[in-house]
């Protein structure tokens, strides 16, 4: 298998985690599936330099971040965190058989949007942690912040969404 | 079930998206052989300048590392025109002292004579800066105390100081730290905003010897003034209506006229309707302002560039657009007109054209840039292609293909820096101008 072959793989298995991710971190889809792909191109001129898988998945996922925060952050070109939603209507959900627009559909445009109302920071942890499923210290390295920031990001996170009400309306509806 | 375990599934329910398609890892390969192309030559070029280089920098560049600025005065040239950029080009400068720092935030302003630029991280996580002066080149400047926080959020040139705006980490407030360049030594001072909860919300812009933060504070506008002579803040009250729920504040400078833009927003949290969303413009002259009409509407936010020339550049924005209307208003009358969009860029194999990006004011001309693939923001952007504009006469020029991305990871938004544009990601430098 060539170095090429190797990325394509790569690219194929994590183009939609990393467009998840991003689509969680901007609020925007078109936005989030630019960042994914911006991401995995810069993943593919360093590919040489990166060797082993995991080395690329930390590499893409680092990356993706950072260009998240850097349109986040730079105001001239506009790319701000604007709280609007991109589709903040039915059919941004996958809708198979038995799953039909409904609560759940609401209950994910307020995740949403309440992620949306975070800080920037929070918001990126949250999305690490437990999107993501980072440990504190890899989120921590991957932000480039100290382990307590994480922590306490993520407790004043949860204490946000805890306020929504939504960690309750998904107890209830368990 | 813990609360985490509720956010994880929650968030996995979110995140979802309807209909993603594969990811388009064929045209990823070819734009990246192309780039890959692209730079094998370019970095044969670039090796032949730094050689060059090393031979002929004068003993001025090779003591940067000296601590302690420089004050060169530049003899002032007159602002490039559009059709002046058009015979511009691009020029690899000497790399800073803050090259493979590994600094993970950096931050950059033009002084009227020189570039700062000032990146927090590193082994010792800490924050260093240096200063680059046209014709004599770059110098370390003292380092910033420890303690002032885990990034740079803002940086801004006061006149005669430095400020520098840092995320305190999780505490409820930042701080700032003040650059005195000709005794090179930092002061701290207090910041009395609530910023770590939203650093990046926060506008700043100098205003002759002051620099003017605000933020919008549960729907209400805070600003505050720091005079750096008097080393003091001032609370600024800012008129406007009290039915409008403010989102987002943006701020300029024209002369001695401070111009604050904010966004209201009283629909749904998070979502902008039209007739319950807008722009308020103040201005204020002398400690007095008045309201601006007239200005866009239609976006949820505004980024205003401060401007040489009479003219302010604005580039509303839009969630997802690549091709974002941009205005230019006139400084003295404040009335605004529209920047005829860009002419296509060259089309690259497989690859559709899009119109040039409008995103930096030389005073005389806008330039405008290319958007790369995947790319629709930022200075990602600005190493394909480049356009000028003229705006008296709407004509466009193209401009000379910018620098390798592989010389500029991480690049800085580009500035504008008297007769030349600056590119910098804190190590290395390139400038694009006719000298």
């Amino acid at each position: 298998m060539t170095r090429e072959d190797e990325f394509r793989n790569f690219a194929a298995a994590r183009y939609g985690e990393l467009a998840r991710t991003a689509f969680l971190l901007t609020g925007d889809r078109g936005h989030a599936e630019d960042l994914a792909q911006s991401a995995l191109l810069k993943t593919y001129l360093a590919w040489g330099r990166l060797r082993a898988p995991e080395n690329a998945e930390a590499y893409a996922r680092r990356t993706l971040i950072r260009l998240a925060g850097r349109s986040r952050r730079r105001r001239w070109s506009g790319e701000i965190p604007s709280g609007r939603l991109a589709e903040p209507v039915a059919g941004t959900l996958r809708q198979g058989p038995g799953r039909a627009p409904g609560p759940a559909i609401d209950r994910a445009i307020d995740v949403r949007r309440a992620l949306a109302a975070l800080p920037a920071g929070q918001r990126e942890v949250l999305v690490l942690r437990f999107l993501d499923d980072r440990s504190e210290a890899e989120t921590a390295l991957l932000l480039g912040i100290s382990l307590g920031t994480v922590k306490s990001r993520a407790s004043r996170g949860l204490a946000s969404l805890r306020r929504t009400g939504l960690l309750t309306a998904e107890e209830e509806q368990r | 079930m813990r609360d985490e375990q509720h956010v994880r599934a929650l968030l996995q329910h979110a995140a979802e998206l309807a209909d993603l398609g594969p990811a388009p890892v064929e045209r990823l390969v070819a734009a990246g052989r192309r780039r890959r192309r692209r730079n094998r030559i370019l970095t044969a070029a670039t090796a032949a300048v730094a050689v060059a280089a090393a031979v002929t920098i004068p003993a001025a560049i090779r003591a940067g590392s000296h601590a302690g600025p420089v004050t060169a005065p530049r003899p002032a040239r007159p602002t490039e025109t559009a059709a002046g950029l058009a015979r511009g080009h691009w020029t690899h400068l000497p790399d800073s002292p803050l090259i493979g720092r590994q600094l993970g935030n950096y931050l950059a302003t033009w002084t009227g004579r020189e570039l700062v630029v000032a990146g927090f991280g590193g082994e010792a996580n800490k924050v260093e800066g240096a200063t680059y002066v046209p014709g004599a080149g770059w110098h370390s400047i003292a380092a910033i105390p420890d303690g002032l926080g885990n990034s740079i959020q803002q940086i801004f040139w006061a006149g005669s100081d430095l400020v520098v705006l840092h995320q305190a980490g999780p505490g409820p407030t930042s701080v700032a730290a003040v650059y005195a360049p000709e005794r090179n030594k930092w002061s701290v001072i207090a910041f009395p905003l609530p910023t770590s909860a939203n650093g990046p919300q926060l506008a700043g812009t100098s205003f002759g010897d002051q620099i003017v933060f605000a933020e919008a504070v549960a729907g209400r506008v805070e600003a505050y003034s720091y005079s750096v002579p008097a080393r003091s803040w001032h609370r600024l009250s800012v008129p406007l209506p009290g039915s409008h729920k403010i989102t987002e504040v943006t701020m300029t400078t024209a002369g001695r006229r401070l111009i604050l833009l904010s966004t209201w927003n009283n629909g749904p949290p998070g979502v902008g309707e039209s007739g319950s969303s807008g722009v308020d413009v103040r201005a204020m002259t002398g400690g007095s302002w008045r309201t601006v009409t007239g200005w866009p509407q239609q976006v949820p936010h505004i980024c205003a560039q401060p401007a040489a020339g009479g003219q302010i550049f604005l580039a509303p924005t839009t969630t997802s657009t690549i091709w974002p209307r941009t205005y230019l208003a006139n400084a003295d009358t404040l009335t605004v007109r529209a920047v005829p969009p860009g002419p296509p860029a060259p089309a690259e194999s497989g690859f559709p054209k899009l119109r040039y990006v409008p995103g930096l004011w030389t005073g005389a001309a806008v330039i405008a840039f290319a958007p790369d693939y995947g790319m629709n923001f930022g200075p990602e952007i600005f190493h394909d292609n480049m356009a000028a504009l003229d705006p008296a006469s709407g004509r466009w020029y193209r401009l000379q293909s910018g620098p390798p991305d592989y010389a500029m990871a991480w690049p800085l938004s580009p500035i504008w820096g008297g007769d030349r544009m600056y590119v910098t990601n804190g190590g290395a430098l390139w400038s694009f101008g006719t000298t």
